[in-house]
């Protein structure tokens, strides 16, 4: 009787282990899957974020590029163009101002050369990046414009500063082109957990969400959300557009 | 009933010529022990089909240090991370030590493949950790030794129960030891199908 209970206890805990032996490699099956899409998904996002770092170091690129063609032509060339006009009515006492011309192409020349730099674009320094873009402003007299530093600086990533800068040349761009403004001033607040960054230009500004949309906007907020970044824009009409970015250390 | 018994050597023969046969497709440390496993199995039951019924138990307690040996190879050399190497490690210090002790206490010796089935099992849910844990991308249908735990899983988790109670009950129905042959069929079917399907793949 022990005998037959023991064989009916071996049957029966034979198929239960045998129903949890499967059981378990159906549930390894299923977390396998979940965990082989998770990965995939990742690394589409990955493969997203590169493609969209790659296409800001190409935008960046092309707005140095046409920041140099301009500052060749406006800047650098009618400075020599002022020059040779100085030097053919040279006389001994106006020789010193066709030095002092020269002298101001050549650090113009100099400046141009910073931006020019590609490895500048690769491994960019974010205060740096935008101190060399403040600095032009007021050297051409674009916009009288200001760099103000708060805390101790702390490293970015450098993929993470190439968007940063990006989202920053795009509101220089808009301030300059069609805000009208008369001063740009930038912050960077480097708190212990984040990085807080304010731009703030005293132009027209603008009132509607669809012009919000139409200037670009919606592209800084998109590259601010790869970044996992925050971009809030805030604009009253004749008092200037202010774009604050929270960004996690 | 005892021809479907006997019979499954074959099935161990033909695992293992299908080993030989792809050896360099799957070549690698763990599959070195793998084929241990199989000829170290095929061997025992050879012997254990000669020797006299009864008198065979000297025989399988050999094949009991073999048949963890091969096992805890085969993991030891699958695991990659540092953790799953040292817990196969200390496991196989502990089998090893109480294995010594049988042949000095020789009632433990009764004991000793229940021993060995609590011990592999481990090794098998790590291996399917590791792999969940990974953070590649892993086609884990289209792993040999995925399939290889599966078998193995199904066999010394399946047969647990069985081991356990006919080993300390001394169970005299004969018919009950086709539950482990039936378990070790599917645990060969499953080693031949994938070495055949897979074959093709990492060709």
């Amino acid at each position: 009787m022990v005998e037959k209970n023991t064989e009916i206890i071996i049957y029966i805990s034979t198929v239960i282990v045998f129903l949890m032996t499967f059981g378990v490699i159906l549930l390894f099956s299923i977390f396998q899957r979940r965990k082989n899409d998770l990965l995939k998904d990742q690394e589409k996002e990955r493969e997203q974020f590169e493609k969209e770092i790659a296409e800001t170091q190409i935008e960046i690129r092309e707005e140095t590029l046409r920041n140099i063609s301009w500052e060749l032509h406006d800047n650098i060339g009618q400075l020599l163009t002022l020059a040779k006009i100085q030097l053919q009515s040279a006389t001994k006492q106006n020789i010193k101002e066709v030095s002092e011309t020269i002298s101001k192409g050549l650090s113009e020349v100099r400046a141009l050369s910073k931006l020019i730099n590609p490895e500048a674009i690769h491994n960019i320094n974010l205060k740096e990046a935008v101190q060399l873009e403040i600095d032009r402003f007021n050297r051409l007299n674009f916009i009288d414009s200001s760099l103000i530093l708060l805390g101790d600086e702390k490293e970015i990533d450098k993929k993470h500063s190439i968007i940063i800068f990006r989202i920053l040349q795009e509101f220089f761009s808009n301030t300059i082109k069609h805000s009208r403004a008369t001063t740009l001033k930038v912050s960077l607040d480097y708190q212990n957990d984040e990085l807080i960054i304010i731009v703030k230009d005293n132009g027209v500004g603008f009132l509607s969400e669809v012009k919000k949309e139409g200037i670009g906007l919606s592209n800084i907020k998109n590259r601010a959300k790869l970044i996992c970044a925050e971009a809030i824009f805030s604009s009253e009409k004749d008092k200037g557009t202010t774009l604050k970015i929270h960004y996690k250390l | 009933m005892e021809a479907f018994q006997n019979n499954i050597i074959f099935l161990e023969i033909a695992s293992l010529l299908l080993c030989l046969i792809f050896f360099n497709i799957f070549k690698s440390k763990q599959f070195y022990f793998f084929i241990g496993y199989l000829m170290f199995a095929i061997l025992a039951d050879f012997i254990g089909g000669i020797i006299e019924v009864g008198s065979d138990a000297w025989l399988y307690n050999i094949y009991t240090f073999f048949e963890y040996s091969s096992v805890a190879g085969i993991y030891y050399f699958l695991a990659n991370k540092q953790l799953s190497k040292k817990v196969v490690f200390f496991v196989s210090i502990l089998f090893y030590l109480i294995y010594t002790i049988s042949f000095i206490y020789h009632p433990l010796q009764r004991y000793t493949v229940i021993i060995l089935h609590f011990c592999v099992v481990p090794f098998l849910f790590l291996y399917f950790q590791e792999l969940l844990n990974s953070k590649k991308i892993i086609n884990y249908k289209k792993q040999l030794f995925f399939w290889i735990t599966v078998g193995l899983l199904i066999y010394y988790f399946g047969t647990l129960p069985f081991i356990t109670l006919s080993f300390i009950g001394e169970l005299q129905n004969k018919i009950l030891w086709n539950i482990p042959a039936v378990i070790l069929i599917i645990m060969h079917l499953i080693f031949i199908v994938s070495l055949i399907w897979l074959r093709k793949i990492r060709k």
